[in-house]
């Protein structure tokens, strides 16, 4: 029954062209993914996991395959339509954070909806909602210079929400952390995941955060080597 | 909802700090020069200094695209990868811009209004300055050429692959 995955993956293989060698990023990876689940991607750096990560978001397109993200068929869809669909129906949380310098939290948090047609207040009520919800309204006027990593990662995860998508990609997001921080910030992600129902795909190469996931599909080569049940975030209730 | 957009490029362009102040400074002075010889052409003067400024402004557009879109580089990417178009993203380069030509436009207005004030106040004459028609020109002008650097900025930031673009940085 497709209807309950979010996303498919099917037979999907990435290829690139350096000079005149072929780089295969990833090869035949068959995913399904369920809604509401916390799926972990891991693999050792240059495995292909940020490469699948692009793939199955809709950043970058298979070289054959294809990917149904939340019903659709990605590659049936127009390149112009994509950004609309990353608007309504995904969010992203990236390693460094990638706050804008110049906003303040909540502005930062609004970015996704401003090409939107939502007026200013409904935007703004949903920002200090999801503030609010990642513990951060006080903050909310402070600059992410001002703020501290795990903080900026918690703004960036609000971030990712603000237009409730169905699936929020994470690449790597606790890699700019320490162990403690890391761990918060997945235990919140988890949290969102269990009281909103968004499913998290989370990229990573740390071991640790096998114990959260639902999933976890182990990659090397480029090849799905494990896929297995993870803790299922019973651990850090 | 463009609209919003450009809004929130003006602040962004103002927060972006010394290189906005550095660029203003430098459209008013090419501002007030273009001013002077169109003024100076319209009167019948020699039109190659003309041409010379209106190349500068040009040339500085260029610089000044490449600069923001080296500078938003890593912005531009997080908003694409946010589900940001591209028409979107161009709202941004527009805005900051057309808001360093309008203050630029402005700070030369202010002079030109205390250097009359000045000159008036101990000679009892105005002093002859280019005409407001040659302003507007050249205003237009410069305007108008920015969109070389819009386009400029625009199309290098659409070149790379959001991701590709972040993982660079």
């Amino acid at each position: 029954m497709s209807e309950e995955y979010v996303l498919i993956a099917e037979d999907t293989t990435k290829e690139y062209r350096r000079g005149s060698e072929i780089i295969i990023a990833i090869k035949n990876i068959d995913l399904k993914i369920k809604k509401g689940e916390f799926f972990v991607i891991i693999g050792p750096s240059g495995s292909g996991k940020s490469t699948l990560l692009n793939i199955l978001s809709g950043l970058d397109t298979p070289t054959t395959g294809r990917i149904i993200l939340d019903g659709l068929d990605t590659g049936m869809i127009d390149e112009t339509m994509f950004p609309k669909i990353r608007r309504e129906r995904v969010g992203f949380v990236f390693q460094n954070f990638n706050l804008i310098q110049e906003l303040s939290a909540i502005d930062n948090v609004e970015a996704p909806l401003w090409p939107t047609a939502l007026s200013s207040k409904i935007i703004e009520e949903r920002a200090l909602t999801l503030l609010r919800m990642v513990d951060l309204i006080e903050r909310k006027d402070h600059k992410p210079k001002e703020m501290s990593g795990g903080e900026q990662q918690r703004v960036a995860i609000a971030r990712a929400l603000i237009n409730n998508p169905k699936v929020v990609f994470a690449d790597e997001p606790t890699g700019n952390l320490d162990s403690h921080t890391g761990e918060e910030i997945v235990k919140l992600l988890r949290k969102l995941n269990k009281e909103q129902g968004t499913t998290m795909i989370v990229v990573t190469h740390d071991e640790n955060l096998i114990k959260f996931a639902d999933h976890v599909v182990r990659i090397k080569d480029g090849k799905i080597s494990e896929l297995a049940k993870g803790g299922g975030g019973k651990t850090p209730q | 909802m463009t609209f919003r957009i450009f809004i929130k490029s003006l602040w962004l362009a103002i927060r972006s700090g010394k290189r906005f102040f550095l660029f203003v400074v430098i459209y008013a002075i090419l501002l007030w020069l273009t001013a002077d010889r169109l003024d100076s052409l319209l009167n019948g003067g020699d039109p190659v200094l003309l041409f010379v400024f209106i190349g500068s402004v040009a040339a500085l557009a260029l610089v000044y695209g490449i600069l923001i879109s080296n500078y938003r580089k890593v912005q531009v990417a997080t908003l694409r990868c946010l589900g940001w178009t591209s028409a979107d993203i161009k709202w941004l380069f527009i805005g900051e811009l057309m808001l360093v030509c309008c203050v630029a436009a402005f700070i030369d207005l202010e002079i030109v209004v205390h250097y009359i004030g000045i000159v008036a106040n101990f000679t009892q004459k105005i002093p002859a300055i280019f005409s407001s028609t040659a302003f507007l020109i050249s205003f237009a002008i410069i305007i108008g050429v920015q969109f070389l650097g819009v386009f400029v900025a625009w199309n290098r930031m659409l070149k790379v692959r959001p991701m590709e673009a972040l993982r660079k940085a």
